[in-house]
């Protein structure tokens, strides 16, 4: 994955090559329904939001100004219509059940539970983070493409939330 | 067990937790779902835009060939010019969001938990140089009921300095954790009482709507086409309603120029971007020489859950108290509670500053 190339698929799906914009769609598409996910912690609703948002920029693509950065771009409008998503869900007052019936079905539940617990007290910057590297093992590389920091920025980041989460963990008297 | 193991084992529960088989995207099925985007990527972006003109050219022709159109096509005219003039909450192009809505969105989406957490980065510049001397990360927490925290990060997330105001206690926390050092006071009764009043609205009222500010050109932001809002007197307005000696603002923290932007979504009224640059000019906590602080806060979430013990850290054992002459103490402690997220900044580019010019010397 290079920007380069981002930049030449954009060129193209501006020029009536559909299938150069799903080239994007289907590089990207795995790290927004992560993005999404860090926001919503619903795993459909973040499909939908990633689906969503590849829309969006779709729409949005000639005004593009860095098609290198396609990436980040992409994921700050999932971000925005993730967090849009999870407004009208509280609007309408969803409890979110599909992670509640996923936790459920683990045996080692109430660990499970205190880390589901830990990781939605991090703050969404983090969590996204930690989303990220683990929902797909993201490298650090694949990870600054997305969101459009630098590797050892992404490494503070991640060795923070990390240190949250232990710190939580070991409150709450269970020992990660 | 040791500290590396313990992180080995929590890599490995995440993982357990989180992984999943990556989703294939299928474009087809995309494209059926949305097939108005679909159809413009088919057509081509550019071809899009001149039917749009064509279709306009058309209905130009038809208003001017027909009395009636005529005057309705007039009436419409005029209507729309009125909704930029005076724009109300219901307009139709993004410039209809006036202040008042910002203010009043705000206030809503904090309803629920009374909280909003703010992300972003701070970059200072002691050059004329376009790369910044240093680059921070920077994250902020308000909450009605605890408070305000400000907390500055080196690039790869080294805490440098916290600034944390109880709103419980009247405390305020400044913590350095690079010097294991930490300032704590309590904050004039008077103060105190008044910022137990602030809300939301009032507080942004106050930020933008206290002065002069004007609407600038819409502007794509984060993939919105973002509304913005412009102040070029944010720190007079810091100094000039606080009642502080001028001398003394001066000493700690000399402002120059500045100039601040609100992007607000026109959709959900809310900001997503504010952007912050402004020169210091040589003053105490600059170590005496001329700055430039560009900040850009774009995260920003609502009605969030917040951890009240954040408001009042717990001081580490191996932390010295910093001290400050019996004088200054008050003044500073109520200064940097006013100043808000720009102090504690400065205090941490002091300090680093400080710290770089005394490098040299003790290696010689």
């Amino acid at each position: 994955m290079t920007n380069a190339e981002d930049h030449i698929l954009v060129r193209r799906a501006l020029q009536a090559d559909p299938e150069s914009f799903g080239q994007l769609c289907r590089r990207y598409y795995p790290s927004l329904v992560a993005v999404a996910d860090s926001v919503l912690l619903d795993h459909h609703l973040a499909e939908d939001a990633a689906q969503e948002a590849l829309a969006h920029a779709c729409r949005q693509l000639p005004r593009l100004r860095k098609p290198e950065r396609f990436g980040p771009w992409v994921a700050a409008i999932c971000r925005n219509v993730a967090k849009d998503m999870l407004r009208d869900r509280h609007r309408q007052r969803v409890p979110p059940e599909d992670c509640e019936a996923q936790e459920r079905d683990r045996p080692d539940s109430g660990q499970t539970e205190m880390l589901a617990e830990a990781l939605h007290r991090l703050p969404q910057h983090l969590r996204e983070v930690v989303y990220l590297r683990f929902y797909n093992e993201m490298s650090y590389q694949q990870m600054a493409g997305v969101i459009g920091a630098s590797q050892e920025s992404i490494d503070g980041r991640l060795r923070r939330a990390k240190k949250i989460i232990a710190a939580f963990m070991r409150a709450k008297g269970f020992e990660p | 067990m040791n500290r590396k193991d313990d992180i080995d084992r929590l890599d490995e529960m995440l993982a357990k937790h989180l992984r999943r088989e990556p989703t294939p995207f299928d474009f087809e099925q995309w494209a059926h779902r949305f097939p108005e985007d679909a159809k413009l990527l088919r057509s081509g972006f550019p071809r899009a835009a001149v039917n749009r003109r064509t279709q306009l050219v058309q209905i130009g022709r038809c208003i001017m060939t027909s009395r009636y159109t005529r005057l309705v096509g007039v009436a419409a005219v005029v209507l729309v010019a009125i909704s930029f003039l005076f724009p109300g909450r219901n307009g139709i192009v993004p410039e209809s969001v006036a202040w008042a809505d910002v203010q009043n969105a705000v206030e809503k989406a904090m309803e629920q938990t009374h909280n909003a957490r703010v992300t972003g980065t701070r970059n200072c510049f002691f050059s004329k140089d376009e790369t910044p001397t240093y680059k921070l990360g920077l994250e902020k927490l308000f909450s009605l009921s605890y408070g305000y925290v400000d907390r500055t990060f080196t690039e790869d997330g080294r805490l440098i300095i916290e600034f944390a105001y109880d709103l419980r206690t009247g405390t305020v926390t400044i913590l350095f954790p690079t010097y294991k050092r930490y300032y704590r006071t309590q904050m004039p009764q008077e103060f105190h009482e008044k910022a137990r009043q602030v809300t939301p609205e009032k507080f942004f009222e106050w930020l933008f709507a206290s002065g002069d500010f004007r609407k600038i050109e819409p502007r794509e932001i984060q993939g919105v086409q973002a509304v913005g809002f412009e102040v070029s007197d944010l720190p007079e307005r810091f100094t000039g309603s606080g009642g502080f000696s001028r001398k003394l603002v001066d000493f700690f923290l000399s402002f120059g120029e500045s100039n601040t932007r609100m992007w607000v979504n026109p959709k959900t009224r809310l900001p997503i971007q504010v952007e912050a640059e402004g020169e210091i000019k040589p003053c105490l906590l600059t170590s005496y020489q001329e700055m430039r602080l560009r900040e850009i806060d774009d995260r920003w979430e609502f009605d969030v859950e917040l951890d009240g013990a954040q408001f009042l850290p717990a001081i580490p054992v191996d932390y010295q108290e910093l001290t400050l002459p019996i004088a200054l103490k008050a003044q500073t402690a109520l200064y940097a509670a006013r100043m808000g997220s720009i102090a504690p900044v400065l205090l941490a580019v002091g300090c680093l500053q400080r710290r770089r010019n005394r490098t040299p010397a003790a290696a010689s």
